[in-house]
């Protein structure tokens, strides 16, 4: 009997940029979804070691990981907020998947372990449509993907149609980054310091993802059994491009629908096409570290922050006795309440336009209000200055402005710094951001976006209007955000609805 | 040698020692990073360097020298040791010792007298009587596998204050590889189990000039062709 030969991986003849070369150490591994694994920053590698093709894609799959992804800064790229962990993830597959192929593997043929079917069809029955999401990602361009959507499509084959297209748009913006020519860099990148530049596109299509992945597919109709499909019967129109459908699934009591509301669904799907990735993308967009001044606030300004007396029915010294005959509740005392204070968070870059006398007036209409603005003029220089906190404001306005660069930084520091819980927070900008000495981004913008709607910060596009905003919170009214022009134009551009209408409040 | 080349850390030290007149070095490390070579080659070697490689089975006459026939008449002939004493006659030369912990026991304390500081070496020849000390200049390099130097006799690594490993092949030796295999000639040169060394890779690249690259590796690399040639394949995407 002959010893079946094996085939261990060769990590070692792997070259990176960002980290230093070294012994592996490689181990077998059965050919089971999940189990081979690659620890870049130990040189760990499980990977099958058999003489199959599949195995023999599984090594290349794992090999390239060790080649391209992040080796020990993964968690360092989920951190910057831009995109979700596994969104990252599924994208991540995507790219590695692609390099494998353009490495010459003929992942598209053999790369596939036979339970996706399985996976797609549990996926549907849950109606997790994030999670078929990011499964239908992270397998495009391989054996995988075909038998995953035709698990999908079993259950539902609207599901199917969408996450086809979904499929193919990412590999095609994965292609387009293949073509830039640095899609499998490891070089730092040379401001953010994080490796590999590669992966700055793995984030970019994250990012889309994660606006496709959050969207409410529609609820389905009522199963009308009768009338079902072969749920397989028009696999080889729906396979991942190549025409060739796998009609061999295991037969099954599907609840496939008959009846499908199309007005609806097609909706869905349009606006599943709407939702696009950033277009303008040159260089990973980033922000700049916040640095904040607290200038000397030398100007008392009327109101004492707020504070108020009002009638009370309890105290100690009964200050308003007249209200024993006329208040039914017969409150003689005072107490003190405070105002609700809040925070402004001031775009000073060269585009807005700010003077002492606005200042004034904020805290004339609020006089709790925290004022923070902010502009990035590069190097290490304060990039952000406290201009009026508890009821004083500073005397000088002591910058220019310039470009933003640390736009979501400072609404953060807006709402670590509120008083009181309900706070409110508002956000003067034009909608112009921009990264660390770059151009708008409509990442950086979107990343706003979404954090405003997150923490309910009120976004308006002129000081006039947070002044009048303010001066309706302190008369009991809630504020509402207006979206500036290039916030709405942005989201539109991005997700093909409009941001005024999907979040009219602001959240 | 190419002074434009950048050496990799530990042939610089290597130069360094050299260029600073330490006479004793040992280099260690993996087979095929050119040890030897650089060993018989770099620095002051005008009054000519001697190698003597070491086995289980060889004499003291390899190292001292021995009596040999010719013509009818016996005639002395200085062994590898001696020669590199006397170097060109003025000068001493330098002994390049390849594996020296494979040497026979007689052989080994005679090469540990040979080796000893030139106020301290000497020998006699049994020819004429005439007693041989180093001549100025004389410098030795060992170079061996053995990775722990624990493992070598205190006598020799005590004679040797200088150690340097030797984890990748010298640029020089790297210029006869065709510009893709370098990298990765350098990088498995020190793989530990998985190590390839640089004479296979020479081996390779020969034979891919006239056969494919696929065929070539397999003659060359056996059983792991399949996966040298796909790690190749990863590491050349861009």
């Amino acid at each position: 009997m002959t010893d079946a030969v094996t085939h261990f991986p060769e990590p070692e003849i792997l070259s990176r940029e960002d980290t230093e070369h070294g012994r592996w150490t490689v181990d077998a591994c059965s050919a089971k979804r999940g189990v081979p694994h690659t620890i870049i920053p130990e040189r760990i590698m499980k990977a099958p070691v058999d003489d199959s093709d599949m195995s023999r894609c599984i090594r290349a799959h794992e090999m390239m990981h060790a080649k391209v992804s992040p080796a020990g800064e993964f968690k360092a790229w989920i951190d910057r907020g831009v995109a979700s962990e596994d969104a990252l993830k599924s994208v991540e597959e995507m790219r590695v998947n692609l390099l494998c192929q353009k490495a010459g593997f003929d992942v598209k043929s053999h790369l596939s372990d036979d339970g996706e079917t399985y996976d797609g069809e549990r996926g549907v029955a849950m109606r997790d449509w994030h999670g078929c999401v990011m499964m239908a990602i992270a397998c495009v361009g391989t054996a995988s993907h075909k038998k995953f959507l035709t698990g999908v499509r079993r259950h539902d084959r609207f599901w199917g149609k969408c996450l086809l297209d979904i499929s193919k748009r990412a590999l095609r913006e994965m292609e387009k980054a293949y073509r830039q020519g640095n899609l499998a860099s490891t070089e730092p990148h040379s401001h953010i310091g994080l490796a590999p530049i590669g992966f700055g596109h793995t984030e970019r299509i994250a990012e889309w993802i994660d606006r496709i992945a959050e969207q409410d597919p529609p609820i389905p109709p009522e199963p009308e059994k009768a009338k079902a499909k072969d749920p397989d019967a028009d696999a080889e129109d729906a396979d991942d491009g190549t025409g060739q459908g796998d009609p061999a699934g295991r037969e099954m009591a599907h609840d496939n629908r008959g009846s499908v509301d199309i007005r609806k669904e097609e909706g869905f799907g349009e606006r599943l096409k709407g939702i696009t990735p950033d277009r303008g993308y040159y260089d990973i967009p980033r922000w700049a570290e916040l640095r904040v001044e607290k200038l000397p606030l030398t100007t008392l300004v009327p109101g004492t922050i707020g504070k108020k007396r009002i009638p009370s029915n309890t105290g100690r010294h009964p200050r308003r006795l007249h209200r024993y005959l006329t208040d039914p509740e017969m409150r003689i005392f005072d107490r003190t309440i405070k105002g609700i204070g809040g925070v402004l968070v001031l775009d000073c870059s060269g585009s807005m336009d700010l003077s002492k006398k606005q200042i004034r007036e904020i805290l004339q209409a609020s006089p709790g209000v925290t004022v923070i603005g902010y502009t990035d003029r590069g190097s290490n220089t304060p990039n952000a200055w406290v201009l009026a906190d508890k009821g004083r404001m500073c005397d000088e306005l002591p910058f220019t402005g310039s470009g933003n660069g640390v736009d979501l930084p400072a609404i953060e520091w807006g709402v670590a710094h509120k008083q009181r819980a309900n706070s409110p927070v508002i956000w003067v900008t034009d909608g112009g951001v921009c990264g660390e000495g770059q151009g708008t981004s409509e990442q950086l913008s979107m990343q706003c976006i979404k954090y405003c709607i997150r923490n309910r910060v009120i976004v308006v596009p002129h000081l006039e209007e947070a002044v009048e905003t303010l001066k309706k919170m302190k008369r009991g009214e809630k504020g509402r955000t207006h979206w500036p022009h290039q916030l709405r134009y942005v989201y539109r551009n991005m997700n093909g609805s409009r941001l005024e209408k999907d979040y009219p409040n602001g959240w | 040698m190419d002074t434009q080349t950048t050496l990799p850390d530990c042939w610089s030290q290597f130069q360094q020692v050299l260029d600073n007149g330490v006479d004793r070095i040992i280099l260690y490390g993996p087979p095929g990073t050119g040890k030897t070579y650089c060993g018989l080659t770099h620095g002051n070697v005008d009054a000519g360097a001697f190698r003597l490689v070491c086995t289980e089975d060889m004499t003291n006459a390899d190292v001292t020298g021995s009596f040999m026939l010719e013509k009818g008449d016996f005639r002395w002939v200085s062994g590898s040791a001696l020669k590199a004493w006397n170097g060109d006659g003025t000068q001493g030369g330098r002994l390049v010792v390849d594996e020296i912990d494979k040497a026979g026991g007689d052989v080994f304390a005679t090469l540990l007298a040979m080796l000893d500081t030139p106020e301290s070496a000497s020998w006699e020849n049994p020819q004429n009587g005439r007693v041989h000390k180093p001549k100025p200049g004389f410098t030795a390099v060992m170079t061996t596998n053995v990775e722990e130097m624990r493992e070598l006799p205190p006598a020799l690594t005590d004679r040797f204050p200088v150690r340097i490993r030797i984890d990748q092949p010298h640029p020089d030796a790297l210029k006869i590889l065709s510009r893709d295999l370098r990298g990765i000639a350098v990088k498995m040169a020190d793989a530990g189990e998985r190590r390839i060394s640089l004479r296979q890779f020479m081996a390779f690249d020969s034979l891919r000039k006239g056969l494919e690259p696929e065929r070539a590796s397999e003659i060359v690399f056996g059983d792991r062709a399949e996966s040298i040639m796909d790690a190749i394949a990863v590491d050349g995407v861009s």
